[in-house]
């Protein structure tokens, strides 16, 4: 009896650092983050509670819209950039050998350096003046006039995703090869002494076994795409006309730029209410897939 | 027992008589420049005897604001701020500053302070910061192009048709690939400070204006209409600005006129030093920014000097004020580093002297205007929205005014 | 693999780390051969004088960034060790009734992103008057960083034989003692991918840096590479390139050298449990 009380007691102690950092750092303003929500806040003075104002105000608000959008365009067009090369890669590279640990290494890479960083090196290779990629497309006759890649709506959605692409497939490929690495080898066989061909073997054995590892690495790499900040607030700062503003840029705007906590609040609170959809949307649909 | 005794007895007189080092001046500032004004502040307090030290923090510029809002709001708002002159309407209002009009009309340099900058600073005729570090938007240009050209390279384009037939020449495609290599002029973009420091001087040059005298807005008229349609046409039909360049910043601006791609360069004081660091070859000069109909005017901008009110010791804050605008501490801080002074009686010093651009400055400083508004960083949203349209040929001049001007009379009236 | 799959991979590999090379490449360029088109692809006086004037502008203030970003990364590391690894502990091996409950909440923070609690964080650092301090940035980080090392600390324990720590105990060592010099130590796997993870978090951060701190002394060198970048009257690519060439060399040293546990740690930590 003594001992159970002493191991709980031990139990709750190994646990007290993490948990009083939870609770200051997480849990407190998460609750605060709600009742922000509700409130008018002002510089000098104390804050009033206005009920559902906020929230009106926000989904009232062009720019609100025009940021989400921007937001899930961008997921949009970066998921597959993502994603198809990194399957093609973790099939590719799914045993190790010194050759495959090599080129994981090489794709893996640019994981590790900051955003800040891939986006100032991107931005200088996207240049119009002296950038590298005009240099490469005129030289080999495939446009005449160099382009202001970051300068028109499209162009800099595309361009930004290739940039991110870049940098993040090589994570979703390591998730897909330790999750193709999990497939036994008997599946494969039984299928080929049925006759299978390759394709038939991808298409119905290793996508649908891989199912549940790709709706994980699609999560995160989907939640993470509408987090984004650091590469837009540096290579395009949300332009041109705004196109390129994400949703956390816009509350970063609405509550350090113009300082209006309670709406910034108010957007954070729906944010966080998309992203935990976009998650559990993922989920169940990765559940069906095990019946 | 005794040694203890005497140790806390020395130590509780040491406690007490550093609370007699009565009052440290916390100072915010944006430039580096300001810590040799209060090293010599400094100086002269130790040297007069008197208990009053600064100590200066630097502020990065995204920070000016926030910063400001969380320290004003935790009660930790510093003693003194240089901030940024197009705030201060709003942060008076909020009653963020310390009323010091009979101070500041009994000071002896009151007179020559720029009047224009001075409203900024002003509520319901009560002074309550004033012009300090001063940042004007001037029309550079590479005197050796304009030679190459045929151009007298004394002579810059003084009215709107003159930069169009000079950019005209000196928009060239050096060596014939059909790329041009050299651009006459170059829009101002990357934010809508840039066109409020670069467009609106065409605006007031052509005798527009955003607000009147009372702060109504007055954008929508001809005069507006017709400066947007210019720089439009820039890009469009005179073709001597690039279409890229209305999301040129003033950092890629400033890389095409050094490296020799831009003949007329939209740019401020603050480009001179580094000019002549990163291209000492090249030969430029300072003008007045090209006006139309109406005079010459260029963008008032830098910041003004406030005592917070949240200063505990506003006598010691005007004594370290008075000491910053002296002529020892801005000549000594601020012109080695060509920044401009806001007491033009102090613009003939050792320092601007070396610097023959420098001349135009005195002058170009009575062209100052500075745009008042209430809620300044609110308006850069539909500025920077319907300006850049227009300059990308995304909408034209007259819809982009009209709709411009109704949701700026919409944030006003909120 | 086939030789098509492999031209295909030699292509992509080179490509990939173009981007690098060229950044790198342009870092070592006089000024006068950076802004230049068309592109110099060999450089006649390779120079240290972007380097010399990121280390020395503004009075060395790029040194200071980084002075403060070693700081913020050592405390944070600091910090979720000790989060994690006892926290990681109780959850394997001292589960008590409401366990289960907190280790869920614990993870909850992996879903809710900090992005979307920025305000009501800015406001209680504001507060607690730790705005602009090297440990008020930590404290956040950590808070964040922490909930993907528990889990991974706690996973590993449990894969360790239940045996340790029965007969560690009925030889009557304390629980502390069986955690740090039992448990510990067979775990240092886990640990290395830890350090890494969180070393890599707090040196590439950006957002939090920018927000929550004003200061030289607090900047990270991020906000400090946009500081140069930004500044608002030049903007000095080969400064900038510099800046960035620095700031990945942490980065990828510590990958190249610990990516065994990086790796391991981040797959493991997905597909298992």
């Amino acid at each position: 009896m003594r001992q159970r009380t002493r191991k709980a007691f031990l139990g709750i102690l190994f646990l007290s650092p993490a948990l009083v950092m939870v609770s200051i750092f997480f849990l407190y303003p998460l609750f605060k983050v709600v009742m922000m929500s509700f409130q008018k806040w002002q510089v000098l003075g104390a804050s009033e509670f206005i009920g559902l104002e906020n929230y009106k105000e926000a989904l009232s608000d062009n720019e609100f819209w025009k940021s989400l959008w921007n937001t899930t365009i961008y997921a949009a067009i970066v998921t597959p950039m993502i994603f198809l090369p990194a399957i093609f890669l973790a099939t590719a590279l799914k045993k190790t050998s010194k050759k495959t640990k090599f080129f994981r290494t090489v794709f893996f890479l640019p994981y590790a350096i900051s955003f800040v960083a891939a986006s100032y090196m991107w931005k200088w290779i996207y240049n119009d003046m002296y950038g590298l990629l005009n240099y490469a497309l005129i030289s080999m006759n495939l446009i005449s006039q160099p382009i202001n890649w970051l300068g028109g709506t499209w162009s800099a959605r595309v361009m930004v995703s290739i940039m991110v692409a870049w940098k993040t497939l090589g994570f979703s490929m390591i998730i897909i090869i330790a999750g193709l690495q999990g497939i036994s080898p008997a599946i494969y066989e039984a299928a080929r002494i049925d006759g299978a061909k390759k394709w038939q073997e991808f298409r119905f054995i290793t996508l649908p076994l891989l199912r549940p590892t790709i709706i994980l690495a699609l999560i995160i790499s989907i939640a993470g795409s509408f987090k984004a900040f650091d590469h837009f607030y540096i290579m395009t700062q949300g332009g041109p006309l705004k196109t390129t503003q994400t949703i956390v840029m816009y509350i970063n705007k609405i509550a350090f730029d113009y300082y209006n906590l309670g709406l910034g609040a108010a957007i954070s609170v729906i944010f966080l209410g998309i992203l935990l959809f976009i998650s559990y949307m993922q989920l169940k649909a990765g559940g069906f897939s095990n019946e | 027992m005794p040694r203890k005794l005497i140790i806390t007895l020395l130590l509780s007189i040491f406690l007490l008589s550093s609370l007699a080092i009565s009052t440290t001046l916390v100072i915010w500032d944006q430039r580096p420049q300001t810590e040799t004004i209060v090293k010599m502040f400094n100086e002269k307090m130790k040297n007069e005897g008197k208990d009053i030290r600064a100590k200066l923090e630097i502020i990065p510029y995204d920070q000016m604001v926030p910063k400001f809002m969380a320290a004003l709001s935790a009660r930790r708002a510093p003693d003194l701020y240089a901030l940024d002159i197009i705030q201060y309407p709003y942060f008076i209002s909020i009653g963020a500053f310390e009323d010091i009009t009979e101070w500041a009309k009994d000071l002896p340099f009151f007179d020559e302070l720029p009047q224009g900058m001075m409203k900024l600073g002003m509520k319901d005729g009560r002074i309550y910061a004033l012009p300090f570090q001063i940042d004007l938007s001037v029309l550079l240009w590479n005197k050796g192009m304009f030679k190459e050209a045929g151009l007298d390279p004394e002579q810059p384009p003084q009215t709107w048709y003159e930069l169009v037939e000079m950019g005209k020449k000196l928009t060239v495609d050096k060596d014939g690939d059909g790329v041009i290599d050299q651009w006459g002029f170059n829009l101002a973009g990357g934010g809508a400070g840039a066109y409020m420091f670069w467009f609106m001087p065409f605006i007031w040059g052509n005798d527009g204006n955003m607000f009147d005298d009372e702060g109504n807005v007055v954008l929508d008229s001809f005069e507006a209409e017709q400066a947007l349609t210019f720089w439009r046409d820039l890009i469009h039909k005179y073709k001597i600005a690039p279409l890229s360049s209305v999301q040129y910043g003033s950092g890629d601006r400033y890389n095409a006129f050094v490296s020799g791609r831009l003949a007329m360069f939209l740019g401020g004081n603050f480009n001179i030093t580094s000019l002549r660091k990163d291209a000492p070859d090249l030969d430029f000069g300072v003008a007045p920014i090209p006006k139309n109909r109406g005079e010459f005017a260029t963008f008032g901008g830098g910041t003004l000097l406030g005592i917070t009110s949240q200063c505990n010791d506003v006598e010691a804050a005007k004594e370290y004020m008075k000491f910053a605008y002296s002529e020892e501490a801005m000549v000594n801080a601020y012109a080695p580093n060509l920044m401009l002074l806001p007491r033009p009686s102090l613009y003939n010093n050792k320092y601007y002297n070396e610097i023959p651009q420098m001349e135009r400055f005195a002058e170009i400083l009575g062209y100052a205007v500075t745009p008042f508004s209430l809620k300044y960083n609110e308006i850069y949203d539909p500025v920077l929205y319907y300006f850049e349209s227009v300059f990308l040929g995304k909408m034209e001049p007259a819809e982009a005014i009209k709709k411009c001007t109704e949701e700026i009379k919409n944030l006003m009236s909120k | 693999m086939s030789k098509t799959v492999l031209i295909i991979l030699i292509i992509a590999s080179f490509l990939f780390l173009l981007a690098i090379y060229w950044t790198i490449f342009t870092s070592f360029k006089p000024p006068q051969e950076v802004l230049t088109y068309p592109p110099r692809f060999i450089t006649t006086n390779p120079t240290l004088m972007q380097y010399e004037k990121l280390f020395t502008a503004s009075d060395g203030i790029f040194l200071r960034y980084i002075g403060n970003t070693f700081l913020l990364c050592g405390l944070s590391i600091a910090l979720v060790l000790v989060q994690s690894i006892f926290g990681g502990y109780s959850l394997s091996k001292l589960s008590f009734k409401g366990s289960n409950v907190i280790f869920l909440i614990i993870l909850s923070i992996i879903m809710v992103p900090y992005q979307s609690l920025l305000i009501p964080l800015y406001d209680l650092l504001n507060k607690m008057g730790l705005l602009d301090t090297i440990p008020g940035l930590a404290l956040i980080y950590s808070t964040f960083y922490m909930p993907f090392c528990l889990f991974m600390m706690k996973n590993y324990f449990s894969s360790l034989p239940v045996a340790l720590r029965e007969s560690a105990l009925i030889d009557g060592a304390s629980e502390l003692k069986i955690l740090l010099k039992v448990h510990l130590p067979l775990a240092l796997p886990a640990v290395a991918t830890t350090v890494v993870y969180v070393f890599l978090q707090t040196w590439n951060d950006f957002i939090l840096s920018l927000i929550f701190t004003s200061s030289s002394d607090v900047r990270n060198v991020q906000v400090g590479i946009m500081n140069f970048a930004t500044s608002r009257f030049t903007q000095d690519w080969g400064l900038i390139n510099a800046g960035a060439t620095f700031s990945i060399i942490p980065s990828i040293l510590i990958f190249l050298l610990l990516q065994k546990y990086y790796v391991q740690g981040m797959t493991s930590g997905t597909t298992k449990g």
